[in-house]
């Protein structure tokens, strides 16, 4: 079979614009698979395994996350489609958002400021520097507001993205077995607690549990974000 | 499959209108938010308020692209988190602080919400 153009056929394939998105999509795919099979063990989660393999993927064949984001932007794009999105489920569950209306503002408001008075105080304690300890303050909210509420505040954005995608996967991980652990059962009291702790990963791990705890998860996400990018410049510029 | 199709682009056409009027809301009053919250919370309010004048229900295509779209945001997450693993040198020098800080703020916020909340859930009830 000496007439097969292998190398020619491999390298357009490689180079075709689709290719990182579909390995990506096919990665993805796989490891949700295998998520759901064993029976969604935390360290499992889809989110997890895909940026392991993919870093080190990326690290192997020398490709930049430069290149590499730029390949996947449509799939960022869609993101931002996705969160619009959520307003549907949050549609759908409005009469019981509706009828706990104050226990959630009271809860966001407690989860706040109980958040950001550890960080400063554990922060301080162990001797960072006071501009990364700016930018530790909104690890808990969605990357885009939280680069703008750290650039606002005086921290470094760069950093305080690497600090939320952090939370966002130890929440999705340790999340619901601590919820569960602490008695936590109703499916809106857990949804809550992930949107609050854990922003959109947490709330995507949210949306696999059930329709409801992820509706309070997108809730959670939502009002957390707006308070945090409203009241931290506030108090701390 | 035609007619689904077409259901689903228009439900798809929706929720990219919201998202562009979230982008240009939050531009115009210089918020600090993402464009795609602020439109989420637009449409929202929109078809809240359109329930509670006209007693109409969210249009089935906006539900139904949703419903198809929500699941796959671990996957849309892809793109912003794989960067993590670009900054892993800079984690190295304040490594174990800030995994204290930030394992530890994050189980506290898990603890502190969901107390908080059954708190008031089970007052609710009684």
């Amino acid at each position: 079979m000496a007439s097969l153009h292998w190398h020619s056929a491999i390298e357009a394939l490689i180079n075709h614009p689709l290719f990182l998105i579909g390995v990506t999509i096919f990665l993805y795919s796989i490891s949700n698979w295998i998520f759901e099979k064993l029976g969604r063990l935390g360290l499992l989660h889809p989110i997890l395994v895909c940026i392991v393999v993919l870093g080190f993927g990326l690290h192997y064949f020398h490709v930049s996350y430069q290149h590499y984001f730029h390949a996947v932007e449509v799939l960022y794009w869609l993101l931002g489609t996705a969160t619009v999105a959520l307003a549907v489920p949050l549609f759908d569950q409005m009469s019981r958002i509706k009828a706990l209306f104050i226990p959630i503002i009271v809860t966001l408001f407690v989860t706040g400021v109980a958040g950001v008075f550890f960080i400063w105080s554990v922060a301080s304690l162990l001797g960072l520097p006071e501009k990364i300890i700016l930018s530790l303050l909104s690890r808990s909210i969605t990357t885009p507001i939280a680069i703008g509420v750290t650039e606002e505040i005086g921290g470094y954005p760069s950093l305080a993205a690497v600090f939320v995608i952090f939370v966002g996967l130890v929440g999705t991980v340790i999340g619901l077995p601590i919820l569960k652990a602490i008695g936590v059962k109703d499916y809106a009291d857990q949804g809550l607690a992930m949107g609050f702790s854990a922003h959109a990963i947490g709330t995507a791990r949210a949306f696999q549990e059930n329709e409801m705890c992820g509706a309070f998860a997108a809730l959670g996400m939502g009002i957390m974000g707006l308070a945090t990018a409203i009241l931290l410049p506030f108090i701390f510029s | 499959m035609k007619i689904i199709g077409g259901v689903f682009m228009t439900g798809f056409i929706y929720l990219v209108l919201f998202q562009l009027l979230g982008e240009f809301i939050v531009r115009l009053l210089d918020l600090h938010i993402s464009g795609a919250v602020m439109g989420m919370l637009v449409l929202l309010f929109f078809y809240s308020v359109k329930k509670a004048i006209f007693a109409r229900d969210l249009p089935e295509s906006l539900r139904r692209t949703s419903h198809w779209l929500i699941p796959y945001l671990p996957l849309l997450l892809l793109p912003v988190s794989v960067g993590v693993v670009d900054q892993l040198s800079i984690l190295k020098q304040h490594g174990l602080a800030l995994l204290f800080c930030l394992v530890g703020a994050t189980i506290l916020s898990l603890v502190v919400s969901g107390l908080t909340f059954k708190f008031f859930l089970t007052r609710c009830a009684q």
